[in-house]
């Protein structure tokens, strides 16, 4: 979506499960320790796990490991909320990132960027922009407005109807 | 320095909105005298602040449109149709000068000299001689003028002197600056400012006309006070007069004093003439406030943080409260005053009149309507009426569309209009008034008004209702709001913009607003659109389900009553007083899981002139609630419309009622027939 993401050579990186994803620096704002999330939002995606107060501001948090994977993320010790800078309508907004933990921040050479592989991977590969080699492993870039703006029919084999109440 | 280019843009819009009501005024009677006097001194105005902010081309068009409206002034030049419609053209033009900035492209100086060249055409046809009114000779008569001018003055572009040269030019005359004692000292001096005020005597044998024609362009811009002395006045002792200007006595009693006013008492002297207390301009009776212009930005941020404030208050309290220490009780109570007062203020910051929008919808009736070949004249009422900017802004573009419904459906032509017995011209009224917390806006017209026999027919052709339906008018009149009610067959190029009534509708209630419309076949048609003062902050019902908390708007609920026991079935049905209102269980839409409170509550709303219940665990109180907006990708549900932070730092969603109400009913699982909406009501 973001044409300037193919320019981002400063990543912060987060691990879902057993697989490492990126976010361009200037994407991210801050990473918080855990906090329930206070305000369940009803009728949404399970994804959605509701909105907290960010002093003062309202701060809706989603599950990346819902979103992405297809299950609720766990809450362990390293869990963390990504707050997130998405533009709306021309306005800047913060948006909350659910993510098992929060890695570095990564430093990449255009030339070490790959683009999208066709298959093989965990999540959608429409939404990814790209992937990137980290030593032995692979670091998946995300397209975070295609994550957000994801409509939730799209993968046929996942679940089209949002369920009406989730707990 | 600021930066003059944009300070001149946005005093260049007010101007031009000034001259656009002007010629719209005129178009409407080109008699109004005091309409081509604002025309010109608004080109005047424009003339000299552009000058002033390097705009070359602007300056050299307003200069040209503005001697040819000197003509129309000095009534050399008829005001007809042709010099009307050039005269919106070259505003136009001026506008998009205005928009271009300092240096003009080629190909809009080459429109300036079409323009210029047209507007020089019509003002050839003259209409006699010279009538410019000078006013009657009737001997000499000698007045004292006191000119104070607004500081402002010289950065906008007027010269004084110039004014004073004029008055020179009508007679024997003198004149005295002086420096009030409110001048500030020497180091505090804005330099550019005017701090000088003028005294003028004059003797000449001109009437009250002439003087307020020289001091025509300084009449907005100062004050200015015109005092007749006496007729027959010889100008030696006027000579002495001049020398005893600084002094505070009225010029009168010296004159009395000193014998100077010959023959006759003072007392005589110094009544005014009948013709000048007459036609003593009211223009220099009432000024304007004087206003500084803020970027909305800025009020935006003061918005947000006196919301801040609002919450932080709350909570405050209720650690006041909690604690029950009596002095941290009264800290929160002063400080809960201080905290209203900021916020109605900062809230009143926002508040501008509808008028600025009325006359933009003036000029978009003139236009249609010459473009359909339709006689239609534009009224608007209540231009004085603030709203939140924010709710104006969006409040536009649903309204455009309302006018260009009437000037395309609702107003028949002038053939059809005569057939029917009515006057061949048309209006449409845009009228705006307050109603307690809310503002009422009405777009009528005296059309042909709403068929409920074709509108019946087309609702049954959509699918929209069932052919058993029996509907009252006002639930027919509804169907125009109906989604997929106006397509493509009836929507012509004029009102179309693929929107119908529907879009029209989903803004107004955007904007927590309700939209109704009434309409007599033959008469004419009503829409009244009713909104919230202000968008930033409403009086919430704070209510439970379970563990969470919810916040709904205290003006769209009607009241809270005990729940009735359960009822068996899906069809919720609430007796109240004789009529029958549906109501809906909110934990179960809303998939709460906690177990239900042992009383439950209906709180029983009336959003949009539907009544239905809900039931909640418990109603929890009322209080102030800043609405915050959701980001899209929160998703939320229909009837959600955005989040406040409560007293204890939690934060609780703000439900749209109508919206809630509209989904719930939509839904199959609660309502079984879909025809029982309608009924609902009586």
């Amino acid at each position: 979506m973001n044409e300037d993401d193919t320019l981002t050579t400063t990543y912060v990186t987060f691990r879902l499960g057993e697989e490492s994803y990126a976010l361009g620096i200037e994407q991210v704002r801050e990473v918080l320790v855990y906090a329930p999330v206070t305000t369940r939002v009803p009728r949404t995606r399970p994804s959605m796990r509701g909105v907290m107060n960010l002093r003062g501001n309202i701060l809706p948090v989603i599950d990346f490991n819902e979103r992405l994977h297809g299950h609720p993320t766990v809450v362990g010790r390293d869990t963390c909320i990504l707050v997130l800078e998405v533009e709306e309508d021309g306005k800047k907004v913060l948006v909350g990132a659910l993510a098992d933990a929060v890695e570095e921040v990564l430093r990449l050479p255009p030339e070490a960027r790959l683009p999208p592989p066709r298959g093989g991977t965990s999540c959608r590969i429409d939404l990814l922009d790209g992937l990137a080699h980290r030593g032995e492993d692979l670091v998946m870039i995300l397209k975070l407005a295609r994550v957000l703006d994801d409509p939730p029919s799209t993968p046929p084999a996942e679940t089209s109807e949002p369920a009406p109440a989730q707990p | 320095m600021m930066d003059l280019a944009e300070a001149f843009r946005g005093e260049a819009e007010d101007v031009l909105e000034r001259l656009e009501e002007a010629l719209l005024g005129l178009e409407a009677d080109p008699s109004q005298r005091d309409l081509v006097d604002a025309a010109f001194r608004a080109l005047h105005t424009l003339k000299g602040s552009g000058a002033m902010a390097g705009f070359g081309e602007l300056e050299r068009f307003a200069h040209s449109f503005e001697s040819a409206f000197d003509k129309v002034r000095s009534g050399e030049t008829r005001l007809g149709d042709e010099l009307l419609g050039l005269s919106l053209e070259s505003l136009d033009h001026l506008r998009a000068l205005v928009e271009t900035g300092p240096g003009a492209a080629p190909a809009l100086v080459e429109q300036s000299n079409d323009l210029l060249a047209k507007l020089d055409g019509p003002s050839a046809v003259t209409s006699g001689p010279d009538t410019k009114p000078r006013g009657e000779i009737w001997g000499e008569q000698a007045w004292r003028i006191d000119i104070r001018p607004e500081p402002q003055l010289l950065l906008d572009g007027f010269d004084p002197v110039e004014t004073l040269e004029q008055l020179a030019e009508l007679g024997d005359c003198r004149w005295r600056g002086r420096l009030p004692e409110s001048t500030p000292p020497l180091e505090t001096l804005t330099p550019g400012h005017v701090s000088v005020e003028w005294s003028v005597l004059l003797i000449c044998p001109h009437g009250r006309e002439a003087l307020d024609e020289a001091l025509f362009f300084l009449a907005d811009r100062a004050h200015i006070t015109i005092e007749p002395l006496g007729r027959d006045v010889r100008f030696d002792g006027l000579r002495a007069l001049g020398d005893i200007i600084d002094t505070h006595l009225a010029v009168g009693d010296w004159a009395a004093i000193r014998g100077l006013l010959c023959d006759t008492p003072a007392h005589a002297t110094l009544a005014p003439p009948p013709e000048a207390a007459a036609s003593a301009p009211p223009k220099t009776a009432a000024r304007a406030e004087e206003t500084v212009k803020v970027a909305t930005s800025k009020l935006d941020v003061m918005v947000d943080a006196v919301g801040e404030l609002v919450t932080a208050q709350a909570r405050l309290e209720e650690v006041a409260r909690r604690l029950g220490d009596r002095e941290l009780s009264s800290v929160a109570e002063s400080l809960e005053r201080m905290c209203g007062l900021m916020r109605d203020a900062t809230l009143d910051l926002r508040m501008f009149p509808l008028g600025g929008t009325f006359s933009k919808f003036r000029r978009l009736v003139r236009d249609i309507s010459k473009q359909l070949g339709k006689k239609i004249q534009f009224v608007s009422e209540g231009d004085e009426t603030e709203l939140d900017k924010t709710v104006i802004d969006r409040l536009s573009d649903p309204m455009i569309h309302l006018i260009r419904n009437s000037l395309d459906h609702g107003i028949e032509s002038p053939a059809d209009r005569r057939a029917a017995g009515k006057p061949e011209a048309g209006t449409i009224l845009v009228a705006a008034r307050h109603a307690g917390t809310k503002v009422v806006i009405e777009v009528s017209d005296d059309g042909k008004g709403l068929d409920r026999d074709r509108i019946r027919e087309k609702a049954l052709e959509r699918g929209i209702i069932s052919k058993e339906a029996s509907l009252e008018d006002a639930e027919i009149f509804e169907l125009i709001f109906a989604p997929g009610f106006s397509t493509a067959s009836e929507v012509s190029a004029l009102s179309g913009r693929g929107v119908g009534m529907d879009a029209v509708r989903a803004a107004v209630r955007e904007l927590r607003g309700e939209i109704r419309v009434t309409s007599e076949l033959g008469r004419g048609t009503v829409i009244s659109i009713e909104l919230p003062l202000t968008l930033a902050i409403i009086d919430g019902l704070v209510v439970r389900l379970g563990e969470e908390f919810y916040v709904m708007p205290a003006s769209d609920v009607e009241e809270c009553i005990a729940a009735p026991r359960a009822q068996p079935g899906t069809r919720k049905l609430l007796q109240l007083r004789g009529g029958l209102v549906p109501y809906f269980d909110l934990r179960s839409w809303f998939g709460v899981e906690a177990p239900e409170a042992p009383h439950p509550q209906v709180i029983v709303a009336d959003a949009q002139g539907e009544r239905f219940g809900l039931v909640v665990d418990e109603v929890v109180g009322q209080q102030q609630a800043v609405i915050k907006s959701l980001a899209r990708a929160t998703e939320p549900p229909e009837g959600v419309s955005g989040a406040t932070i409560l007293g204890d730092g939690g934060v609780a969603l703000v439900l749209e009622l109508a919206k809630l109400g509209d989904a719930m009913r939509m839904a199959p699982v609660h309502v079984p027939e879909a025809s029982l909406s309608r009924r609902m009501h009586p």
